[in-house]
C-alpha cells in the first residue's frame, strides 16, 4: 500500500529532523545517567536523580560493594534500560492503539505528554500557593490522574475539532497533528515560559539500597511500577470490557461495526482521548526525574514511534517489547556509540527496514481501509 | 416498509446506480438479481448508509433514513449481512456475536437463546477465533451476528456464495422461518436461482445501473433470466 509507506517516509524524516535538531534532549531523555559519562556505579545512581540526590549518594559507596563492579554496573544498566523502556512503553501503547483504530499517526503525541507533566506541575504549585505545607507530599496522587484526564480531554478536543474532519486523508492527517503539536508547544511556552521544574514528593525521593552498592531511586522504581500497572489497564480495557470489544471490532472492520450498531465516531474520541491520556501519565512522571520544558515531548516522541515500529500497529505485547528492548539497548550501546550517532545508526536501519517491509509494519486496517 | 426512493450513486465519475426506486414489502423475502457488477452491493451498501447516495432517498417506515449513520439506522431495526461474510476474523465467535450488544446504550452479555437454536453449530465454536471457521460457518456467524442486533429488515448480500448445498439448504430453512413466523423483513441479493425460486417472495432484476423487472419470483421467466442474468 503505497499510502502507507509514504507515512512512513514522512515519520522517518520528521524523526530524523527532530532528532538532529535535539540531540542532547533525546540523549538526556533516554539516558540521563551515563550522559555523564562515568562507570563508576554508585556516581551514577547518585546522579541519575538529580533533584532527589542527596540520600542516594550517601547509601551507596563503592567501597561496601557485595559484588564485583561489572555485575553491579550491568544490574544498574538492566534498571535503567527498564525504566527508560517504561517511559518509552506508555507513549507507544497510545501512538499504537490510536493508529490501530484510526489510521493517524499522531505527531503531536509528544506534545500531549508535555501537556500531562505540566498539569503536574500546575497541581504542585496550587499545593504550594493554596493548601497547608504537610498537605504537599499528596499532591502528586492528584497529579497523576489529573495528568491522565487533561491530556485525554485535549486529545478528545482536537479529534473532535480537527482530526475527525481529515479521516481518510493521512497526509492532511499527519499535517494537522504536526500543526497541533506546534500550537500545543507554543501555548505552553506563552503560559510557562522556558524552563521549570518542581519537587517530587518526599517518597519518592531518595533510594532503595537492595545490597551494598546497589541503589535503586524510587522514582525510576515508581516510573517501572505505573508502567507495568498502566499496560495491565490497558489489557483488561481492550481485551475484558464492552469498550474494548467495540474497540477491537472497529479496528478490525470499521464499516461492518458500524452496521452492527457501533457508534464509530465516538469510539474514535474516546480512543483518541485514552491514548493521549496515557502519554500524559507518561508525563507527569518526567518531572520526577528531569526539568521540564515546552519541547520535552519531541525528544521522547522519536524514541516511541521506533517502538511501535519495531513493535507492531497495535500489539500490546509488541510495544512491551519493543520498549523495553530499546531502553536496554541505548544503555548498553551507550558505552561504545556515541549516543547521537547510535541513535541515527537506529534509525537508518528503521528506514532500510520499512523499504524492505512497509506493509508487514503498517497492516491495512482501520480508517485508511474505509474509502 | 422499506422504500428507496429515486436513488442514484457514483464512484467518483463512475455512474453506477441510476434512479433505483424499489419498494420492499414488510414480512417478505425479497430478492434483488442482476449480473456480477450491475451495482447490487453498491445498492445495499448505500441502503445501509455505508455509502451515501449521490441523489435520492431511503425510508423505513416513518424514518428518513438518508441523513443517517450506518450506526443510528442498526439502532433503527436494520441489519446486515455483508457480501464475503467479513466476520471480525481475530474476534472468537462469542465476541462476534456481542458487538451488537456491546454497542447497545444499556450494554449487556446475554446473547438471545434462540440464536442458538436457529445455528447450533455456533455453541460448540464459541471460543473458536472467527478467521478460523470455515465458510459455512462463517455465513451461519454473519447471519447471527445480525440478527443479535434484533433487526426488522435485515439485508443479506449473496449468502451462499461459495457455500456447501447443506448448508445453503439449512440457511434457507432459518430465513423462511424467521420470515414466517417473526414478521422479519428481508432483502437478498442473490445469483443462485434455484434458491431464489425456493425461498424468495418477489425480486427486482438489475441491468445497466437500473432496475428493468419486478414482480413474484413464480413469475421470473426464462426470458427475462435469458434476457439480464446469462452471461
Ligand atoms: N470501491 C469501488 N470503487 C470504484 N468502483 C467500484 C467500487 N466497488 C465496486 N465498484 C464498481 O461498481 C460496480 C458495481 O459493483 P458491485 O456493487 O460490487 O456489483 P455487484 O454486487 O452487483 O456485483 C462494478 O462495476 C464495480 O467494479
Ligand atoms: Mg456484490
Amino acid at each position: 500500500m503505497t499510502c502507507a509507506r509514504a507515512i512512513a517516509g514522512a515519520l522517518v524524516i520528521v524523526a530524523a529532523c527532530v532528532c538532529l535538531e535535539r540531540p542532547s534532549r533525546t540523549l538526556q531523555a533516554a539516558a540521563p545517567m551515563e550522559m555523564r559519562g562515568t562507570t563508576t556505579v554508585a556516581v551514577v545512581a547518585a546522579l541519575d536523580v538529580a533533584p532527589a540526590a542527596g540520600e542516594t549518594s550517601a547509601a551507596a559507596s563503592p567501597s561496601s560493594a557485595a559484588l564485583p563492579d561489572w555485575a553491579l554496573e550491568t544490574l544498574q544498566n538492566t534498571f535503567a534500560g527498564l525504566s527508560a523502556g517504561s517511559i518509552l512503553v506508555l507513549l507507544a501503547l497510545g501512538l499504537s492503539i490510536i493508529f490501530g483504530l484510526m489510521g493517524v499517526i499522531n505527531l503531536a503525541h509528544g506534545e500531549f505528554m508535555m501537556v500531562g507533566a505540566y498539569t503536574a506541575y500546575v497541581v504542585s504549585e496550587s499545593f504550594k500557593a493554596y493548601l497547608p505545607p504537610g498537605a504537599f507530599d499528596y499532591f502528586y496522587l492528584v497529579a497523576l490522574p489529573l495528568s491522565f484526564l487533561v491530556a485525554g480531554g485535549v486529545g478528545v478536543l482536537c479529534e473532535y475539532l480537527v482530526i475527525r474532519h481529515l479521516y481518510g486523508r493521512p497526509i492532511e492527517t499527519l499535517l494537522a497533528t504536526w500543526g497541533i503539536s506546534l500550537l500545543l508547544i507554543q501555548t505552553a511556552r506563552l503560559i510557562f515560559g522556558d524552563t521549570t521544574s518542581f519537587t517530587p514528593p518526599s517518597w519518592l525521593q531518595g533510594g532503595w539500597r537492595v545490597i551494598p552498592g546497589l541503589v535503586l531511586p524510587l522514582n525510576r522504581l515508581f516510573l517501572i511500577g505505573l508502567c507495568v500497572a498502566a499496560v495491565a489497564a490497558v489489557y483488561l480495557l481492550v481485551q475484558r470490557t464492552p469498550f474494548g470489544l467495540l474497540l477491537r471490532a472497529t479496528t478490525e472492520d470499521r464499516p461492518i461495526a458500524s452496521a452492527l450498531g457501533v457508534p464509530t465516531r465516538w469510539i474514535d474520541g474516546l480512543t483518541f482521548g485514552f491514548g493521549t491520556g496515557l502519554a500524559g501519565l507518561a508525563g507527569a512522571i518526567v518531572p520526577l526525574y528531569d526539568k521540564l520544558n515546552p519541547n520535552m515531548g519531541q525528544s521522547y516522541v522519536v524514541d516511541s514511534f521506533m517502538v511501535v515500529v519495531v513493535g507492531g500497529i497495535g500489539k500490546l505485547a509488541g510495544a512491551v517489547v519493543a520498549g523495553a528492548g530499546l531502553g536496554f539497548l541505548t544503555k548498553y550501546l551507550e558505552p561504545w556509540l556515541q549516543a547521537v550517532y547510535g541513535k541515527l545508526a537506529v534509525l537508518a536501519l528503521i528506514i532500510v527496514f520499512l523499504q524492505w517491509r512497509p506493509s508487514g509494519l503498517f497492516p491495512d486496517r482501520g480508517r485508511s481501509a474505509e474509502s | 416498509m422499506l422504500t428507496i426512493q429515486n436513488l442514484s450513486f457514483s464512484y467518483g465519475v463512475i455512474q453506477v446506480l441510476d434512479d433505483i426506486t424499489m419498494v420492499v414489502p414488510t414480512g417478505r423475502i425479497t430478492c434483488i438479481l442482476g449480473r456480477n457488477g450491475v451495482g447490487k452491493t453498491t445498492l445495499l451498501m448505500n441502503v445501509m448508509g455505508l455509502l451515501r447516495p449521490t441523489i435520492g432517498a431511503v425510508l423505513m417506515g416513518e424514518h428518513d433514513l438518508t441523513d443517517l449513520a450506518a450506526d443510528r439506522r442498526s439502532a433503527l431495526g436494520l441489519g446486515l449481512v455483508p457480501q464475503g461474510r467479513r466476520i471480525f476474523p481475530r474476534l472468537t465467535v462469542i465476541e462476534n456475536l456481542r458487538v451488537a450488544l456491546a454497542a447497545r446504550r444499556q450494554p449487556t452479555d446475554r446473547i438471545p437463546d434462540d440464536i442458538y437454536d436457529l445455528f447450533p453449530v455456533l455453541k460448540t465454536m464459541s471460543h473458536r477465533r472467527g478467521g478460523d471457521l470455515s465458510g459455512g460457518q462463517q455465513q451461519q456467524l454473519a447471519i447471527a451476528r445480525a440478527l443479535v442486533a434484533d433487526p426488522q429488515v435485515l439485508l443479506l448480500d449473496e449468502p451462499t456464495e461459495g457455500i456447501q448445498p447443506n448448508v445453503i439448504q439449512h440457511i434457507g430453512t432459518v430465513l423462511r422461518h424467521l420470515v414466517d413466523e417473526r414478521g422479519l423483513t428481508i432483502v437478498m441479493v442473490e445469483q443462485y436461482l434455484d434458491f431464489v425460486k425456493e425461498i424468495g417472495d418477489r425480486f427486482f432484476l438489475m441491468d445497466r445501473r437500473r432496475v428493468v423487472a419486478e414482480g413474484l419470483t413464480s413469475d421470473l421467466s426464462a426470458d427475462l433470466v435469458h434476457r439480464h442474468l446469462t452471461v
